[in-house]
């Protein structure tokens, strides 16, 4: 993000709305900060929002292109054609005339650095992950040009932090099965919502984490057939339907630790509160010996 | 419990033991004269007794690390270590293994130090939180200085004094126990989808050189007394007449001391029918030539592997080249690294130069106290292929065999050919524990004598060195029996060497917050990492 600060002359916003989602990450990085070739800031920045509507980032923007929904892979797949000197037939693509996303393009190819952000609004959309995909090889053309970058706009606290340490342990950064006794990593077989769906697990212990709220219904409905022990330090959607809730500190707020920016970059977290709760590893590692302990009984 | 040792042959070159049957006594996780009548006895009968290994350098944690594994769930798929098998924590296996296992491949190995060399200033406290979770081993890191736009700074106001003590702060700062400077320049003009091409080429923001880069860290590291020299990864690394620029280097360092990291893949040169040729006996002379170097081999190995380095430039080229996946990653304000998976074939020619060019190292640096064994793991290929690197240096006729599966063109052409040295256990145990040990300045490793830590490595004498050196009878960190035969049998964890350099030189406390609030996104109170990061932290004393 400090290369980003100090050097993007072209930050382009696409299916991500910072004004909402990163309220910080504008004034902070992307925006309007002063850095080592961007003296004056947010003069020094060509900022474009791509999105399917107008969200409230694109008042902050010196451009706004309006693609028609589900139309990202489209758009990409053109400007990619664009950026290896081709021309698509038509004349437009996703509701956009080509010519803009030429000049698009070209701004692109002529940056000190291009910095493209992209957000649900392409990982959530039609074409998932391929919308990515697309994204991340539009990137690569780009590098034959110029500096250009492409990074995702991670939500939630700490879930960067959270696939770091689930991938130098397990060697995967989510999805990890542990059912054979070492890790095993299949998305679209062993995520949260496949196995739910699939009515497999039959109990759940849910740590920082939200399942009613932000699950498809049909995933998170199991939750209620089975006993669920949820450590969270607030009343949530998900603690109204738990068989047990374990208060614990609000890492960050009440207990200091690491979080991991959305660049990857791990950030010492300072307590700020006190608080009469555990932190999350003291239930997680005392459940951890008491089936130990169940385990050489029974196997006694 | 005390364990004793009798009957085996000791190989211990730092204390001139070579073969010799004497008993090592060890007690409270130390060597020592005597562990009195009521110990543990192992019978070492028909083994070689030596100091646990000492990896110099391999890339085992930090952010680029655990790029690399994200990148290759199928490199994990088959080949994974289970609870079942009697480890305590499951894990992912491959050319770049989780964390848990990759400590117990080393302890299984005989290992019982590792080096992660190349750990950006802001990756440190990622990298120690993996540290953390290696176990078996005594581990460290090395700071990455050499794109550092502080010490552009200060190498271009002449600033030596500053630059001294920001070198000495960082050092802190970053609980890392020396610095490694990979391609000098090189990653900041990265930043301009750019690279430098030989030592005195100027950068582009900055009024200096390569060549001030080195020479003025080289310096200021000097001056700190620090135990291990400056760590260099040369300019031009994995390209036609890189070479060049390593003499190039050596000349500008006039007589300083430098290790060379993996100087294999900077042994090209462009000579041949097909303008790619090994310069390793040019190099191998000029190392036995300037004792103020050391060298690492970075030996390749045929079969898939990951490239994983501060080079950004370097791994861009791969990636055009190769079409391989390809991650980039740039540091504000200090570096920038790439990761590309990457398959050594048999039936390149130019693989097999590169395999050919390891090899010539070993075989034609004359003092086993300067050349060491490494892959420069995963690059070269994942450090559990050491035993099989081992008999191709001890057994020339496994080597002919070896050499007789590459490319036929290529078997002609490389200058390993005719090369007939074999390594005799005593220089094994030097580049592997006891010449490694010695240049990272660790008195406590790498040999037996009394008053060393009690890492102790027993492998049965066989004919096949592969099988010898890959399952030890036994391997014992810190006093304790942590692997049988091959296999881990307790899990320990070891401890995090740093070093904490005493300076005063300058003031630059008003320099720092400056930087911090012109350039960094960070707040340079939330930069240190704290000793909270290393559970197990040794400080270990700069030199007088």
């Amino acid at each position: 993000m400090g290369e980003v600060k100090n050097r993007s002359d072209l930050v382009i916003f696409w299916g991500s709305n910072p004004a909402d989602s990163h309220p910080r990450h504008f004034t902070r990085y992307s925006g309007t900060p002063k850095g080592r070739f961007n003296p004056r800031g947010r003069k020094d920045r060509y900022i474009v929002v791509v999105d399917i509507r107008k969200t409230p980032s694109v008042k902050y923007s010196d451009e706004f292109i309006q693609i028609k929904p589900g139309s990202d892979y489209e758009v990409l797949t053109v400007m990619r054609m664009l950026a290896n000197g081709k021309r698509p037939d038509q004349d437009e693509v996703g509701g956009v005339k080509v010519e803009t996303l030429e000049k698009l393009v070209d701004r692109c190819k002529k940056a000190r650095m291009g910095v493209l952000f992209f957000g649900q609004g392409i990982t959530e959309t039609r074409g998932k992950h391929q919308n990515s995909a697309a994204i991340y090889q539009f990137g690569k053309d780009m590098a034959a040009h110029a500096k250009f970058l492409t990074l995702p706009m991670r939500g939630h606290y700490n879930v960067v932090g959270s696939g770091n340490t689930m991938c130098w342990q397990t060697g995967y950064p989510f999805a990890v099965n542990f059912g054979r006794g070492y890790p095993q990593f299949n998305p679209g077989e062993f995520s949260v919502v496949d196995l739910l769906l699939r009515r497999e697990p039959d109990v759940a212990v849910i740590v920082a984490a939200e399942p009613m709220d932000h699950l498809p219904y049909e995933a998170a409905k199991h939750l209620l057939n089975i006993p669920t022990i949820v450590l969270d330090p607030r009343e949530t959607l998900t603690t109204k339907i738990a068989k047990v809730v374990i208060p614990v500190k609000h890492a960050g707020i009440s207990v200091a630790g690491t979080a991991y920016r959305m660049d990857h970059i791990a950030i010492k977290m300072r307590a700020v509160l006190e608080s009469p709760w555990p932190k999350d590893d003291v239930p997680l590692s005392t459940i951890i010996k008491r089936i130990k302990e169940l385990r050489s009984q029974s196997a006694a | 419990m005390g364990i004793r040792i009798d009957n085996g042959e000791v190989v211990d070159p730092a204390n001139k033991v070579n073969r010799q049957k004497i008993p090592v006594h060890i007690k409270d996780g130390k060597i020592v004269a005597d562990a009195g009548s009521d110990c543990h006895v192992i019978d070492a009968a028909g083994c070689v007794v030596m100091a646990g290994g000492v990896d110099i350098h391999t890339h085992v944690a930090g952010p680029k690390v655990n790029f690399a594994r994200l990148m290759l769930p199928e490199d994990h798929r088959y080949d994974h270590i289970s609870r079942e098998d009697g480890y305590e924590r499951s894990g992912a296996g491959g050319v770049v293994a989780t964390t848990f296992t990759t400590g117990y491949r080393y302890s299984e190995m005989g290992y019982t130090t590792i080096i992660e060399p190349a750990v950006p200033p802001l990756g440190a406290r990622h990298a120690h939180e993996e540290l953390v979770d290696i176990p078996q081993v005594d581990k460290a890191i090395f700071t990455l200085l050499g794109n550092s736009e502080i010490i552009f700074q200060y190498l271009e106001n002449g600033e030596k004094n500053k630059l001294q003590e920001y070198i000495a702060w960082i050092i802190d700062t970053t609980k890392s126990y020396s610095v490694k400077i990979v391609n000098p320049g090189g990653a900041n003009l990265w930043k301009y989808c750019d690279n430098l091409h030989n030592i005195d080429e100027k950068l582009k923001d900055f009024d200096i050189t390569p060549r001030d880069i080195v020479t003025g860290v080289s310096d200021a590291m000097t001056a700190l007394k620090m135990p291990h020299p400056l760590h260099l990864h040369c300019n031009n690394l994995g390209v036609q007449d890189s070479y060049k620029t390593v003499l190039a280097t050596i000349d500008a360092l006039e007589g300083r001391q430098i290790h060379l990291t993996h100087l294999q893949f900077n042994s090209y040169g462009s000579g041949g029918k097909r303008k790619f040729s090994s310069e390793a006996p040019r190099l191998a002379d000029m190392v036995n030539s300037n004792p103020n170097i050391t060298i690492d081999v970075g030996q390749v190995l045929f079969g898939r592997t990951v490239t994983i380095t501060a080079d950004g430039p370097f791994e861009y080229h791969l990636h055009k080249m190769t079409g391989s996946k390809w991650y980039n990653g740039d540091v504000e304000c200090e570096d920038g690294c790439g990761v590309v998976p990457y398959d050594y074939k048999r039936k390149s020619f130019v693989n097999c130069v590169q395999w050919a060019a390891g090899l010539e190292l070993f075989l034609l640096v004359d003092d086993p106290w300067r050349v060491y064994l490494t892959t420069d793991h995963p690059n070269g290929g994942p450090f559990i292929s050491y035993p099989y690197i081992i008999r191709m240096l001890m057994d020339k006729d496994f080597r002919k065999e070896q050499i007789s599966k590459i490319s036929a063109e290529a078997g002609t052409e490389i200058p390993l050919k005719v090369l007939e040295r074999e390594y005799s256990l005593e220089e094994i145990a030097i580049i592997t524990r006891a010449g490694t040990a010695k240049r990272l300045g660790l008195t406590n490793k790498g040999h037996i004598g009394i008053g060393a830590d009690a890492d102790v490595t027993i492998y049965r004498k066989s004919d096949n060195y592969e099988e010898m050196f890959a399952t030890p009878a036994y391997v014992i960190k810190d006093g304790e029996i942590v692997v049988r035969d091959g296999k881990v049998v307790k899990q320990v964890f070891g401890r995090t060497f740093y070093v904490k350099p005493e300076t005063g030189v300058a003031d630059i406390q008003g320099d720092l917050e400056d930087f911090f609030r012109d350039y960094y996104t960070i707040n340079i109170a939330n930069y240190p990492v704290g000793l909270e990061y290393l559970p197990n932290a040794q400080l270990v004393e700069c030199g007088e």
